[in-house]
């Protein structure tokens, strides 16, 4: 499973679906010219065309017939909207149901006994196919999820793409539009009918396949039906110095892992946003022999170890996890932000106040640094504001945090003379109350037991969030004291929650990569990721169905299911990484005339063409060429949002909404209208009685 | 008659092309008529004379190559006048998985009829086209006749103003061909136009008002049905049994007229009505039937006036 998802963007998938329908507008305009010159009868197609040039070229010639040519565009775009717009919902319902029922009296049924047959048998081969509970839930589901899939596009396929075409071929469909029936609600009428059939074939299976896994998961595994929902933070590491870097890489060339080195100051650093106390999960545990229930933190870890001794592999390496909230840190980083207050960020890490306030006093910002002056002294005091400010503040702390704000606001201000003025106050508070500032503004850190990496299996944690305890300096006479630490109250700050785990052995490394550790909320029940993976399939039907009745509109039965078979494969498969490297410009040696150059020459893919006039018209007619694909690479839909749907439920995982059903709901949607038009159109242009 | 055009055809070209947009037909050549509210109107010519591409022309089936095509006042290709339009086409093109019911359902659906209409409607043309007994059986085990019969049914399920009827009579049993030529008449005195092409020239003779014959796509005779095939040069009299003297003496008033007889003959009945008649006594007398003597077996002019009422022996 993938789970370096891409975080979806609706809104550049809207401007994706604007640009395809964009590029489409621009073919339906070219075919609704030929919709007025066939419908017209005044012009042939060519005509128009030859008349529409002559008529620029040669200055109003033939004016009448290029009038009549324009015109005829605007009447076709403008039945087109009338169409679409004024369909009508019971005619389409009525040509719906016609097709359900054709469906089904064709046979279509049957694949019920396909379905039967697979699921009667398939039990004997799964049983007990792993000793792994986790496992043993992941071949069920995956087997469920696969055969469903495989059985329901096949059907939606063939069905669709070969509906239309019978229809116009025995020319049931001539009576059909001699009635008040819009080319247009053929068509949907047509889609309305495959879903029917898809959404019933697909709810009969989904319910047999839940019941069937339920059933036929081992008892020792049926705890692992469930659906985790895991909260992902961002990983960042920090360098064996402790300053902000990267991981080690240990030789892997696969890059997914980055690796801590033990007994030292790196870390790999999750931060999550968005933590509240509802990421809990409830608990029972025997209390005073009670059953009490309480709220946990759960974390989820999945490291992998990587030993430089030699020695017994089965040897331990131990992980140690911090929960930490890095105040003094942060508003280091944001004063040191600032233009020649790089240096202050080491010194406020360490607590040195007073060098800070030597530093910020020599500061002379200009004018062109204002900007990030405004915004590092803004940022300082939103970060500290919640250790200055509150029940235990003092003159001093709110002085400080009035004089960072003072510095913000000359600079926001643009008044050089003001900003220098409170900058020179900010210093000199920061020297003066040094010591108070250094035991208000610190960096919290707790931290739970260490724990040794389980390689390739998940690692539970339990987190009571009330059970730390650290020793803090007491703000008004600076004695060390111990204090409780509540992880949501004096952790989290605004939702965020900062993770460190660090390797404990020396000459040892734990790799970590972002889904390595997650926060796992309440689980769902399994039905709900389940009709979520159904909803999935349903998606991927739907938009096989609308694929193959647009094609249908236009090519015959055997085309069409091969152009949209076609364009299943390639859009769900790697061929589409592979378009996608070629219209990047990523791929090594060239395009296709490039590639046969270099084949017939012998050259190296990394060797430069010798500079030309052929190596320019090469290069020139594989970048039309590249043009081409990246338009088809635009227009093929993308299938593996799909395909990510079915990748959750075997995994224990929750299908996720923002990852992959809303990618799948859109690229589902985005094909409808478009392809509804291009259905119209050709069904449109196209004489059904012709000879 | 009414003289209001219901179909305005003007100069109406079609020429069939290839994939390659080479002509491959010339199909019509510019058909120019008027069809008139509540007249039927009778599209004659033999195969391949352009009727049935007229008709498709007529309902947006086809696109014209040139011409002008105007249908209760719409365009051909304007999907509303369609509300007004029933069509037969020449095979009926109807869903075979459906039965009766379910297809005038369908169709009726489309017009978006309510569901009670739908079923008054479906109910007085099945019992109107006589598929009463097979109304719930697939139209796929239906014979042509009853095909033609759920065809007709469908075309008329929207009570159109406009009917387009493709050899309406093809596939009917004699029965059936009457029916339906009854059928088109009420239609007519109904107010509605009817448009029916068909080779069958007798058919066509019988219902209509006016009749276009079409040859190689070119319009060639249009016209009052009465008018066109009257003879002016020609005077046929309808008497009861003359004598032999009384027709030599009407020959002799001829010939002091300058004319002359042509034949003298005793007129014969057709075979539709001796064939209508013979099922009428049939189904008023059951039983009787024609028994033929050894000699009579294979004479092809035995009557039925040397059958025998086996009812009666």
């Amino acid at each position: 499973m993938s789970f370096e998802l891409p975080d979806f963007s609706l809104l550049r998938a809207f401007g994706h679906w604007a640009l395809i329908v964009g590029a489409l507008i621009g073919v339906a305009v070219l075919l609704s010219m030929m919709t007025a010159a066939l419908g017209g009868g005044q012009l042939g197609f060519l005509r128009a065309i030859g008349s529409l040039v002559r008529g620029k070229r040669q200055g109003g010639l033939p004016w009448g017939e290029v009038k009549e040519a324009y015109a005829g565009v605007f009447r076709g775009i403008r039945d087109a909207i009338v169409e679409i717009v004024g369909m009508s919902p019971r005619r389409v319902w009525a040509l719906g149901m016609l097709t359900f029922k054709e469906s089904t009296r064709r046979k279509a049924l049957l694949v019920f006994v396909i379905f039967a047959l697979l699921f009667m048998f398939g039990g004997w081969f799964l049983a007990d196919a792993n000793p792994r509970a986790d496992l043993q839930v992941k071949v069920h589901v995956s087997f469920v999820l696969t055969a469903i899939s495989w059985l329901i596009l096949p059907v939606a396929l063939l069905l669709s793409c070969w509906g239309l075409p019978e229809d116009i071929k025995q020319r049931t469909l001539h009576t059909v539009v001699t009635k008040p029936v819009r080319r247009s609600e053929v068509i949907l009428g047509r889609m309305v009918g495959y879903s029917c059939i898809g959404t019933l074939v697909l709810s009969v299976m989904g319910v047999v396949g839940y019941i069937w896994i339920v059933r036929l998961v081992p008892a020792n595994a049926q705890s692992q039906l469930v659906c985790r929902v895991p909260v992902y933070g961002n990983l960042g590491f920090l360098n064996r110095e402790g300053d902000p870097g990267t991981g080690v890489n240990v030789g892997d060339i696969w890059e997914f892992r980055q690796y801590v080195e033990g007994a030292s100051k790196a870390r790999a650093v999750w931060e999550f946003a968005g933590v509240t106390p509802k990421v809990m999960v409830t608990r029972n545990i025997q209390e005073s022999g009670e059953t009490v229930e309480v709220k946990r933190l759960l974390l989820e870890t999945r490291f992998e170890a990587f030993r430089t001794h030699k020695g017994d592999i089965k040897s331990e390496v131990f992980c140690e996890l911090f929960f930490t909230r890095n105040t003094r840190d942060q508003a280091a980083r944001a004063l040191a932000s600032c233009p020649g207050l790089a240096r202050i960020g080491g010194m406020l890490s360490d607590g040195d106040f007073r060098g800070a306030a030597i530093v910020l006093a020599e500061a002379k910002p200009t004018p062109a640094d204002f900007e990030q002056f405004e915004a590092g002294c803004r940022d300082f005091a939103n970060i500290t504001r919640p250790f200055l400010s509150g029940e235990s503040k003092s003159e001093a702390s709110e002085a400080v945090l009035q004089a960072a704000t003072d510095c913000a606001n000359a600079a926001d201000a643009g008044s050089g003379e003001k900003l220098s003025a409170s900058l020179k106050t900010f210093s000199g508070l920061l020297d003066t109350h040094a010591d108070e500032l250094s035991r208000r503004i610190f960096d919290l850190r707790v931290s739970i037991p260490a724990f040794e990496v389980q390689e390739y299996q998940l690692n539970l944690l339990e987190i009571d969030p009330a059970a730390f305890q650290a020793v803090v300096q007491d703000v008004k006479t600076g004695n060390d004291v111990e204090r409780e630490i509540d992880l949501f109250d004096d952790i989290v700050d605004n939702g965020k929650l900062r993770v460190e785990v660090s390797c404990v052995d020396s000459g040892q490394y734990v790799g970590a990569a972002r889904p390595d550790l997650f926060i796992r909320t309440p689980d769902r029940p399994f039905w709900v990721g389940f009709s979520k993976s159904i909803v999935g399939i349903w998606l991927m039907m739907e938009l096989v169905v609308i694929l193959g009745v647009t094609a249908g509109s236009l090519l015959n039965g055997p085309v069409s299911t091969f152009l949209v078979f076609g364009l299943v494969l390639v859009g769900g498969t790697g061929f589409r990484d592979f378009l996608q490297t070629i219209v990047a410009g990523q791929s090594r040696g060239g395009g296709v005339f490039e590639s046969i150059i270099r084949i017939v020459k012998h050259m190296n893919p990394t060797t430069k063409l010798e500079t030309g006039v052929l190596t320019t018209i090469v290069k020139g007619v594989d970048g039309a060429i590249t043009g081409m694909l990246w338009l088809a690479a635009q227009i093929i839909p993308d299938f593996r949002s799909f395909g990510r749907v079915l990748e959750f439920l075997p995994n224990g995982f929750d299908v996720s909404w923002s990852t992959a059903l809303l990618p799948s709901v859109t690229v589902t949607v985005g094909y409808l209208i478009p392809c509804l038009l291009v259905g119209y159109f050709c069904l449109k242009l196209r004489e059904l009685e012709q000879k | 008659m009414q003289s209001e055009p219901v179909i305005q055809i003007r100069n109406l070209t079609k020429i069939y092309r290839d994939f390659w947009g080479r002509k491959k037909v010339r199909a019509l050549n510019s058909l120019s008529l008027d069809v008139n509210k509540g007249e039927v109107f009778g599209l004659l010519g033999p195969n391949g004379s352009g009727k049935t591409t007229t008709l498709k022309l007529l309902l947006g089936l086809l696109f014209p190559t040139d011409g002008t095509i105007s249908v209760l006042g719409a365009s051909a290709s304007d999907v509303e006048k369609n509300e007004r339009i029933g069509y037969l086409p020449e095979e009926s093109y109807l869903y075979r998985f459906l039965n009766a019911e379910e297809t005038l359902d369908f169709y009726g659906r489309l017009f978006k009829m309510s569901s009670a209409d739908r079923r008054r409607r479906s109910e007085e043309l099945i019992e109107m086209v006589g598929l009463k007994d097979a109304r719930r059986r697939q139209l796929k085990e239906y014979s042509k006749g009853m095909t033609r019969r759920i065809g007709l049914a469908q075309a008329l399920i929207n009570d159109p103003d406009l009917i387009l009827l493709d050899e309406p009579t093809s596939g009917l049993d004699p029965i059936g061909t009457r029916e339906m030529k009854d059928l088109i008449i009420r239609l007519r005195d109904q107010g509605k136009t009817v448009v029916m092409c068909s080779h069958q020239l007798a058919d066509v003779q019988d219902v209509s008002d006016r009749i276009a014959i079409l040859h190689a796509g070119e319009l060639k005779v249009l016209g009052d049905v009465n008018e066109v095939l009257k003879e002016d040069e020609k005077t046929q009299l309808l008497t009861s049994r003359l004598s032999d003297e009384a027709v030599s003496e009407i020959k002799d008033v001829l010939k002091r007229h300058s004319a002359s007889m042509v034949s003298v003959d005793h007129p014969t009945s057709t075979l539709e009505d001796l064939f209508l008649k013979t099922v009428d006594e049939s189904i008023a007398r059951p039983g009787r039937r024609f028994v033929p003597d050894e000699n009579q077996a294979g004479d092809s002019a035995a009557t039925a006036e040397k059958s025998t009422d086996t009812a009666d022996s």
